[in-house]
């Protein structure tokens, strides 16, 4: 049954979330086809609204996904279309827990987007702005890549799993205030309740996790080739300040264990607290 | 006499301070078309969405074949409620796909055999629908359910006397031999000729729970018995 909520929230959220991605990739391979297309060095008008248009509409796609991700989540849950969902013959968490994991794939598929659009964009203005910048990025990226591409791939898939840990932790944050803005006390303006009762929420919980980081050194780095735990403060400090970034497994910990608490916390209060209207 | 489908026992609901259901307690048998009668306010509502699940802080027992509301429940009731249900998005076609991913007792042949009876285009979608044709696809998408039990609320309300006859005969005609049919409705003329029983509440609590073969032994109609309780709301 999990499956086949997964199957349905996807086709549900992609009619949206979907077309705006195909807008992306579309802008993106018309900047890229006029920029190798071109026969002199100068940046066309097509490359330059491209670039401008794959840049704003980029970074509006998280708000766009937060906003889409809410309104679904009202929607279907505590709308009128919750008398459909509620009366489904699957347990109530896997509602919910359908949701939450179709709503982070919808963030970091934003957040692929938004860095291949960044790519995009370093590709079209090496010469005309990024000069010699341009060259030390791809350099850069070209030691990645060379030095153990299963050690990469490795490392990308890694980061995979902890952004999207960290999302569906936003993600639960965000349906556990709409979930308490939809019982009796706030369900007269849900959506306003959802905003102002997430941002304590999510201040206090990611200051959480950053304190707990900074207290608890337990992070892992990627360093030629080869991937480290690094549990002493000395060796984090070493690797940071040659460059290295770390991957904070001590924060990621503090958003599953917070995350799995909002989870149930949500599930309580939408199993008994809430009056679909 | 035949273990009954629905048990309810002491249901109580409060809204804040605002009781809508003060104790009531009924069983339904199965095979029976059972009218829930009351005038709007009265608790039909409350009661119904606790049995289909949707309202889960009661007191008081709900036992559906002998089990409390749950998943097995939900495959067991085909519920219709006064809401449009439906994603604007969808269309005929996707919502008897959905349908059939989520209900095993999901017949999705007859589901297009009705909507070719109903002429409907199963590539419309929603939105763009007549309020009348929104309600027929939410009718045919519970009567495609082989259903124990039917819960149909106010499945009459808000439509003109011809698309009643033919709603209570898509009922009538759709719904399997031995399952249980609880319609909610104020418009008992209506319904009167199809009913085996009826559960009147007043106030939240029972005001009648008889047989219409009973009533009629007493010369009297269901209508005319639903104005003796509630004379005094008038």
């Amino acid at each position: 049954m999990m499956l086949k909520l997964l199957k349905n929230d996807f086709i549900s959220t992609g009619r949206i979330m979907g077309v705006i991605y195909l807008i992306v990739a579309g802008i993106s391979a018309g900047t890229l086809i006029s920029h190798y297309a071109k026969s002199d060095a100068d940046m066309t008008v097509m490359e330059a609204m491209g670039i401008v248009l794959l840049l704003v509409v980029s970074l509006c796609l998280f708000v766009l996904t937060v906003v889409f991700v809410l309104n679904d989540f009202q929607k279907t849950l505590y709308g009128e279309q919750g008398y459909l969902t509620f009366t489904l013959p699957v347990k109530s968490w896997m509602i919910l827990a359908s949701k939450v994991i179709v709503s982070a794939v919808w963030f970091v598929i934003a957040l692929a987007a938004l860095l291949a659009s960044l790519w995009v964009t370093i590709v079209v203005l090496k010469e005309e702005i990024l000069g010699e910048n341009y060259d030390l990025i791809m350099g850069m990226l070209e030691q990645v890549s060379t030095v153990n591409v299963a050690s990469t791939i490795f490392s990308i898939v890694i980061r995979i799993i902890l952004y999207f840990i960290q999302f569906a932790f936003f993600t639960i944050t965000v349906f556990f205030t709409s979930t308490v803005a939809n019982t009796r006390h706030f369900q007269k303006k849900p959506i306003f309740w959802t905003i102002v009762l997430f941002v304590p929420i999510a201040g206090v919980a990611t200051k959480f996790a950053e304190f707990i980081n900074d207290k608890i050194v337990f992070s892992l780095f990627f360093v030629d080739g080869k991937m480290s735990l690094i549990t002493d403060n000395l060796q984090y400090a070493r690797l940071l300040a040659n460059g290295n970034s770390p991957v904070d497994i001590a924060s990621i910990f503090v958003y599953l264990i917070l995350g799995a608490g909002i989870f149930f916390a949500t599930h309580f209060i939408m199993s008994k607290k809430v009056n679909i209207r | 006499m035949a273990k009954p489908i629905l048990e309810i026992k002491d249901l109580k609901k409060s809204y804040g301070s605002h009781q809508v259901l003060r104790g009531v307690s009924f069983n339904i048998e199965p095979g029976k078309i059972v009218g829930l009668l009351g005038p709007n306010g009265c608790g039909k509502t409350s009661m119904i969405k606790s049995i289909v699940g949707l309202i889960n802080d009661y007191e008081g027992e709900i036992l559906i074949n002998g089990e409390k509301p749950g998943v097995d429940s939900k495959n067991a009731i085909a519920y219709l409620p006064e809401k449009n249900f439906l994603p604007a998005w969808m269309t005929p076609k996707a919502a008897i796909n959905y349908m059939a991913d989520f209900y095993k007792n999901f017949n999705k042949d007859k589901a297009y055999e009705m909507l070719r009876a109903f002429d409907l285009d199963e590539k419309q979608k929603i939105k763009t629908m007549s309020k009348g044709q929104q309600e027929k696809v939410q009718l045919l998408l519970v009567m495609s359910r082989e259903a124990q039990l039917y819960i149909l609320d106010e499945p009459l309300g808000g439509v003109d006397p011809v698309a009643r006859d033919f709603i209570l005969e898509t009922i009538m005609k759709n719904h399997l031999a031995n399952s249980t049919i609880l319609l909610s409705t104020h418009l008992i003329y209506d319904i009167e000729g199809i009913l085996d029983r009826v559960v009147m509440i007043k106030g939240g609590v029972l005001a009648a729970n008889t047989d219409v073969e009973t009533i009629r032994k007493h010369e009297m109609t269901v209508e005319g018995l639903f104005k003796e309780v509630f004379r005094y709301d008038a």
